[in-house]
C-alpha cells in the first residue's frame, strides 16, 4: 500500500478534509481545513474528490519521504516547496517516486499549505470525516498533529493523472490595504452605528493567541459598556466575529466551539475565509461591509471558478 | 414573536426569546423537529441553544430569501408540534474523594455538610437545555442555589472525562479530558461521548439527568461494564 513517512513534522501538521458536519447540536466542532478553497484546489490537481483528506501545514512545513510512486499538489501558503532539494511550484501536479523527499525552505507568503496526495490520506473516517479535531483528540492520524516517524497510508488514486496546473494569479493572499469583507451579525445593532463603524474603520493585528480555534485580534478597543457584550450561549459559525466586553474582536475559525457567549457583531463572508486562513500572528487586518446578497453572489462565483478549473483539468 | 437573523452567508438564527426558560427552550426543540422533518434541500446542520436555533445551509443549493420563505411558512404551526417523550437519564456518580477533590470546599463555602451537598445535588432533576462548547457538554438547568459555588481561583490543567463540577449556579459533567476551573465534586463512570459507539452521545437537548450516589465498588463495577460495553444505562420516560 502506498504510504508517506513524516521525517520531520513542521510546526503544526494535521490531516484535514472539509470537516465533520452534522453533529454540532451535540457540541462537536466541525474542524476541517482552515482554507477549504486551497484544499479543494489541491485535491483537484491530483484527481481526488473535493473532500479527500490532505495535510494542512502551518508556517513551517514538514519533511516527507515517499514510500511509493504517485502524484501530489501543494496549494495555499507559499512555503517554497522542494523535491529532493530542488524547488517545485505550488498549484501544480508533481510526480513523486519512491524515496523522494518533500521539504519546505521557508514561508514566503500566507500561513497554511495544503498537500494533496493522489488517492487521499487513508485514515479512519470518524463520524463522517477524516479531519483532525485536536481539542477532543479525534479523527485524523491518532487524533493528533503529526510527529517525526509517523507513517500515513494513502488511498488508491481514482483518476489517471496528467500534469496539471492552475494559474496562480486566479487567487491570492490578502494584499496590502485589502479589507476582509463582513456581513453584519445577529447582535450588530447592540453596538449601534458607531460601534459597527469602529469595527470597520479600525486596523487590527492578528495576536499571538490565534490558532485553528479562532483569531484574537488586537486594535483600538471598542467601548462596549453600553452594549452589554455577552449573550445567552448560542450557535457560532466559521468566520463569526465575536465582540467580548474588552472590545477586542475574536474571529472563530475551523476548530471553533459550536456555541459561545459573546455577542456576534459580524461574520466574515464565506469567500474571504480563505484570505483569513492565510493570515498569521502579526499580520494586519481591516474589515469592510457587504450585504448578505453580495456575499452569497461572491460565494456562487467562487464555486464557478472552482468548477472552471475542474473542467480545464478534466 | 420569532426573530430571523442571518449569521454570515451560510447560517441564520431563529430567535425565540431573550431569556433562559423551559418554555422558550421547548419552542426551540419544536422548531428543530418541525424543520428537520421536512428535509429541506440545502440544510446541512443545526445548532439549537437555550433560546434560538441556528440553521446552517449551503448557499450554493439555496439562497437566504428563498430559504426564509420556506421556513416561515413551515413554522407557523410550531406550537402545535408535539415533542416526543423526553428521557430521564440516570447517571451514577461517585461523590468526593479523589473523584471529587473539591467536595469538602463546596460544603465549607456553603456552610453545609458533605452529605447534605450530595443529597441536594442528587435529588434534583436537571434539564439538558443544550449541548455545546466541547463534544457532549450539557448546559443543565435546575441546580439548587444552596450549593452554588464560585469557580476555582486557578483552573486545573487536566480534568478527567466524566468529572462532575459546579461553577456558580451551574452544574455539569466534563465529557472529555480538558482543563477547567469548575469545583469538582464527583465523577461518573459513564462515557458521555464515544466516537466509536452508536449513538456517540449519551445525552441530547431536552433530556433530563438524575444523579445517583454510588460507592467505590459500584464505580469499579460500572467502569468495567462500560469498558466491556455491557453496561445498560438506566433511562425512564417522562411526557
Amino acid at each position: 500500500m502506498a504510504a508517506i513517512i513524516i521525517h520531520s513534522a513542521g510546526l503544526l501538521t494535521t490531516v484535514q478534509d472539509l470537516g465533520r458536519v452534522g453533529y454540532q447540536r451535540f457540541g462537536m466542532s466541525v474542524a476541517g481545513a482552515m482554507d477549504t478553497f486551497s484544499l479543494r484546489l489541491a485535491n483537484l490537481l491530483v484527481g481526488n474528490e473535493a473532500n479527500a483528506a490532505c495535510l494542512e501545514t502551518t508556517i513551517f512545513g514538514p519533511e516527507i519521504i515517499f514510500a511509493a510512486t504517485g502524484s501530489i499538489a501543494i496549494c495555499g501558503a507559499d512555503m517554497r516547496p522542494c523535491k529532493n532539494g530542488k524547488s517545485i511550484p505550488n498549484n501544480k501536479t508533481i510526480k513523486v517516486r519512491m524515496g523522494d523527499r518533500l521539504s519546505f525552505e521557508g514561508l514566503l507568503s500566507g500561513c497554511r499549505s495544503y498537500i494533496a496526495f493522489a488517492g487521499g490520506i487513508d485514515v479512519p473516517v470518524i463520524m463522517g470525516s477524516r479531519s483532525t479535531y485536536l481539542r477532543a483528540k479525534i479523527g485524523g492520524f491518532e487524533g493528533r498533529s503529526l510527529k517525526a516517524g509517523d507513517k500515513l497510508h494513502l488511498g488508491k488514486a481514482i483518476n489517471k493523472i496528467q500534469r496539471r496546473k492552475i494559474p496562480s494569479n486566479e487567487f491570492h493572499h490578502l494584499q496590502p490595504g485589502q479589507a476582509i469583507r463582513v456581513i453584519s451579525g445577529p447582535e450588530a445593532e447592540r453596538f449601534g452605528p458607531e460601534g459597527f463603524r469602529h469595527l470597520l474603520t479600525s486596523e487590527y493585528s492578528v495576536s499571538a493567541q490565534s490558532d485553528r480555534m479562532g483569531y484574537r485580534l488586537s486594535g483600538p478597543a471598542m467601548n462596549t459598556q453600553a452594549a452589554s457584550a455577552d449573550i445567552i450561549s448560542a450557535g457560532m459559525s466559521f468566520g463569526t466575529i465575536q465582540m467580548p466586553g474588552n472590545g477586542q474582536p475574536i474571529i472563530l475559525m475551523a476548530d471553533r466551539p459550536t456555541t459561545g457567549g459573546y455577542a456576534r457583531i459580524a461574520n466574515v463572508a464565506g469567500v474571504d475565509l480563505t484570505l483569513l486562513a492565510q493570515l498569521k500572528p502579526g499580520d494586519y487586518i481591516r474589515f469592510s461591509e457587504i450585504s448578505l446578497a453580495e456575499a452569497q453572489g461572491l460565494y456562487v462565483n467562487r464555486q464557478k471558478l472552482i468548477e472552471r478549473f475542474a473542467d480545464d483539468l478534466a | 414573536m420569532l426573530q430571523y437573523k442571518p449569521s454570515g452567508d451560510s447560517a441564520f438564527i431563529i430567535k425565540v426569546g431573550d431569556e433562559i426558560s423551559e418554555e422558550i427552550n421547548q419552542t426551540v426543540r419544536k422548531l428543530l423537529v418541525c424543520i428537520e422533518q421536512k428535509k429541506i434541500h440545502g440544510l446541512i446542520d443545526f445548532i439549537p441553544s437555550y433560546n434560538e436555533l441556528m440553521i446552517c445551509y449551503d448557499p450554493l443549493l439555496i439562497g437566504y430569501s428563498k430559504l426564509l420563505d420556506t421556513i416561515r411558512s413551515l413554522v407557523d404551526g410550531v406550537e402545535k408540534i408535539v415533542l416526543p417523550e423526553s428521557s430521564v437519564i440516570h447517571v451514577p456518580i461517585r461523590y468526593g474523594g479523589d473523584f471529587g477533590p473539591d467536595l469538602n470546599e463546596v460544603a465549607d463555602i456553603n456552610g453545609l455538610s458533605v452529605d447534605e451537598i450530595i443529597k441536594i445535588h442528587s435529588s434534583a432533576s436537571y434539564l439538558v437545555y443544550m449541548l455545546g462548547f466541547t463534544p457532549g457538554f450539557c448546559y443543565l438547568g435546575g441546580m439548587d442555589k444552596r450549593i452554588a459555588t464560585p469557580r476555582k481561583q486557578t483552573p486545573r490543567l487536566k480534568i478527567p472525562a466524566g468529572t462532575v463540577g459546579i461553577a456558580d449556579q451551574q452544574t455539569g459533567i466534563y465529557p472529555v479530558e480538558s482543563p477547567g476551573g469548575w469545583q469538582l465534586i464527583g465523577q461518573t463512570p459513564l462515557r458521555l461521548f464515544d466516537p466509536g459507539r452508536k449513538p456517540e452521545f449519551l445525552f441530547q437537548q431536552g433530556d433530563s439527568i438524575q444523579f445517583h450516589a454510588i460507592t467505590d465498588d459500584d464505580f469499579k463495577r460500572i467502569s468495567d461494564e462500560v469498558n466491556r460495553e455491557t453496561y445498560c444505562v438506566e433511562i425512564s420516560k417522562q411526557p
